[in-house]
């Protein structure tokens, strides 16, 4: 199609479609000198990393002098080694919070977004925690649940016995999952409520006309429309689960008592830093790693199949 | 405490110091390695106690002075690093992969330091003066097949502190201290029965009060050789040496002798709450007693009282020995381009009028048997006459009982005790835990 000008000039008019021009830039060798510097930064820092780290698995190294090759010995002392053991049933327990990790903050952002709840107050409340250091929360809730704490006065002041809750075996991880969950809450609640504005109030108008209570909004138009906040958010919380508790903990009970809340990356980290294995601690976090990997790659696998019913 | 007149004669001290290692400065003058500007040395120390300990950094700038005088184009630069030793380890595998860094390090003897760093250290026999190591003691735990790769800047031993005024109140005679553990435990009962905590301490998180009981307590039923045996394997850990020092430390606890919160307390508050007079005793180490009874001077620091503060060296029993081993000591990395002057630099920090200076500012026991300590500390706290007389009295003595572990077998023992404890599986299971880590070794 063709348009004429008040000048009298014929020009082509193009229809405004996105795709040649991205195709354009695709091929545009000056794009990849905007992508090179962030590259280089993910290549040197993130890859390299990764993959001297399998190099280094795979030698004796003590962090002296030249690591030596010694095979998969590393990986296979991982089985026979009862704290790996340990550890990984640790994680395994904390995983299984996982599910109230996630749905809690989505009920608490589904309340504040509907106004049951004062929000802004509440967002800045909960949010506080994420600001802390999780070594610093880890220390506070060592003073909060000590035998003379606040919470066992509150509780002798109710006529009831102190907990050791963080020297006895039966409630130090519950304790644990307890102060993981509230230090990663309040940036939960705010991913949903970034989510919960982006739903159009017409479909929960339309689903009360057709006489949908609170819970059946919630259930079927809520929750499915959040459903890529909510992968997200189990995608972050898993990946916490396992691979991303040792400052709190290392702070707040040291893995103890015994080994009841030695988790896979804090005994990375005494390994590599406390006893001087950094080669045999690196096997373990290349585990983990593919572990872990596997376990989210599932996860979207999952998600996806579900997305296309 | 530490006058203008100590800290001028102090001074005196060194400038005296420096005028004798004059004589040094000129030899070192004559093998600076080529490529350094004309001779100017940069001589970097990384010191754990410099912003750990009142006093330290004030007499290290003194000693630095004093060498930088007496070597002249010698510049030292003193930098404060954690004592915690973690944070440490991450610093010295970094310095020691990159091959650069410091010249001196101070890090702990024996297997929580020098031994497994010992092949990327220099040895130092040569290289410092032999008089000054003929001086001193604790060199076998900063010795690796006949080298030495450590000066220990002081010595370290395992103590139990008492506060007198409470044994008192319990009708205890405050200046006949318990001599072993049974009088320990009648003393204990007596304290308790009079409403008063017996001992003061925490075991949460790191656990390390059950390593300092176990080393306060072993020496009253084995013998020194018994702890060297344990560390090298030689004994297992469920052999009754060990499971009999165990179990005292478990009847204390299972007496009601300790702190309620004793199994969820850091360390460092259950340290607290003794120099607070909320606990009779206190498994403790020597180097803070100055802390423990007037912390070390500091007003704000606490303490239970220069006069109020009791020490029980050691406990006897039928094996009885003195723990008494090296304390943090005196490194030079082999990467460093300056041995000889760092060397030279660990010589003037460990001869015997710095060792003294240590000991006379802020109570350091010194590693340099050369030193005078029958002034200062000695004079000011009655309790550290008492525990000299002790612990440098000569005779047989060895490291604590658990600093010849390897660190792996440390932190599991420490586990397992916490879940001994806390009453989730007995001191077998709990031995049976740590043997099979030490098996690994």
């Amino acid at each position: 199609m063709t348009t004429a000008t008040p000048a009298g000039v014929t020009v082509n008019a193009v229809a405004p479609v996105a795709g040649p021009k991205k195709r354009r830039l695709r091929n545009d060798p000056r794009v990849l000198l905007f992508v090179l510097p962030a590259a280089v930064l993910l290549i040197v820092f993130r890859v390299v990393p990764v993959f001297y780290g399998i190099f280094l698995s795979l030698t004796s190294w003590s962090g002296l002098g030249q690591p030596k090759f010694s095979g998969i010995e590393n990986y296979i002392r991982l089985f026979n080694d009862p704290t790996v053991a340990q550890a990984a049933v640790n994680n395994l327990l904390i995983v299984c919070a996982v599910p109230i990790w996630v749905a809690l903050p989505l009920l608490f952002a589904v309340l504040i977004h509907e106004g049951a709840w004062p929000g802004g107050i509440l967002k800045i409340a909960f949010v506080i925690p994420n600001l802390v250091s999780p070594a610093l929360l880890g220390l506070c809730f060592s003073l909060l649940l000590g035998l003379d704490g606040p919470i066992n006065i509150i509780l002798q002041s109710m006529g009831l016995q102190p907990i050791e809750w963080l020297a006895n075996s039966n409630t130090v991880l519950g304790a644990v999952v307890f102060v993981l969950i509230y230090a990663s809450f309040g940036v939960g609640v705010l991913f949903y409520s970034a989510g919960l504005a982006s739903i159009d109030d017409s479909l929960l108008d339309a689903a009360s006309i057709d006489g949908a209570n609170w819970a059946q909004r919630l259930w079927y138009v809520t929750i499915p429309h959040l459903r890529s906040v909510t992968l997200f958010w189990t995608v972050v919380v898993l990946t916490a689960a396992t691979t991303a508790t040792f400052p709190l903990i290392y702070t707040l009970t040291g893995g103890g008592p015994g080994r009841a809340t030695t988790t896979i990356d804090l005994y990375i980290f005494q390994l590599a830093f406390q006893f001087q294995k950094p080669a045999y601690a690196t096997a373990l976090g290349v585990v983990t790693f593919v572990v872990v990997f596997a376990v989210i790659l599932v996860l979207f696998r999952l998600s996806r199949r579900k997305s296309d019913d | 405490m530490k006058s203008s007149t100590k800290i001028a004669a102090q001074r005196r001290r060194f400038t005296a110091i420096g005028a004798a290692a004059a004589a040094a400065a000129l030899l070192l003058a004559g093998c600076a390695p080529g490529g350094d500007d004309g001779g100017e040395k940069t001589i970097v120390v990384w010191d754990q106690q410099l912003e750990n300990t009142n006093g330290w950094a004030e007499l290290m700038a003194d000693v630095d002075a004093a060498f930088e005088e007496a070597n002249p184009g010698v510049t030292i630069d003193h930098v404060g690093q954690t004592t915690d030793s973690a944070a440490h380890t991450q610093l010295l595998q970094a310095a020691f992969q990159a091959g650069e860094g410091p010249d001196v390090i101070m890090m702990q003897p024996a297997n929580d330091g020098v031994y497994i760093y010992a092949e990327a250290l220099t040895p130092l026999n040569d290289l410092i003066d032999k008089s000054v190591l003929d001086e001193m003691i604790g060199l076998a735990d900063t010795s690796v097949d006949g080298q030495i790769y450590g000066i220990p800047s002081g010595v370290q031993s395992m103590v139990i502190y008492y506060n007198k005024a409470l044994f008192s109140q319990a009708g205890l005679d405050p200046e006949a201290a318990p001599k072993d553990f049974d009088e320990l435990m009648t003393a204990a009962a007596a304290l308790k029965a009079a409403g008063i905590t017996p001992f003061a301490g925490g075991n949460g998180a790191s656990g390390d009060l059950s390593v300092w009981a176990y080393s306060n307590l072993f020496p009253g039923v084995g013998t020194t050789e018994d702890a060297l045996a344990v560390g090298a394997n030689e004994i297992k850990f469920t052999d009754p040496v060990v499971m009999d020092t165990l179990q005292q430390y478990v009847d204390i606890y299972d007496a009601g002798y300790f702190d309620a919160g004793v199994l969820s307390k850091d360390l460092g508050t259950g340290i607290g709450d003794f120099t607070a007079g909320q606990g009779a005793m206190s498994f403790n180490i020597a180097t803070l007693l100055p802390a423990m009874a007037d912390g070390n001077g500091d007003p704000t620091a606490g303490g239970v009282g220069i006069e109020n503060l009791g020490v029980i060296p050691n406990l006897g029993g039928p094996a009885n020995y003195v723990p008494v081993g090296a304390a943090v000591a005196w490194t030079v990395p082999a990467f460093s381009p300056n041995p000889d002057v760092a060397a030279k630099y660990i010589e003037m920090l460990s001869n015997a009028e710095t060792q003294q200076a240590m000991f006379d500012s802020f109570g350091w026991l010194p590693a340099n048997t050369a030193a005078d300590t029958s002034g200062g500390p000695s004079e000011t706290y009655p309790a550290m006459r008492v525990m000299l007389d002790t612990i440098l009295g000569g005779g047989d003595s060895q490291l604590p009982a658990h600093q010849w572990w390897k660190a792996p077998v440390a932190t599991e023992f420490k586990k397992q005790m916490q879940a001994v404890l806390g009453g989730s599986i007995t001191l077998e299971e709990a031995m049976t835990a740590v043997q099979a880590i030490q098996d690994q070794q």
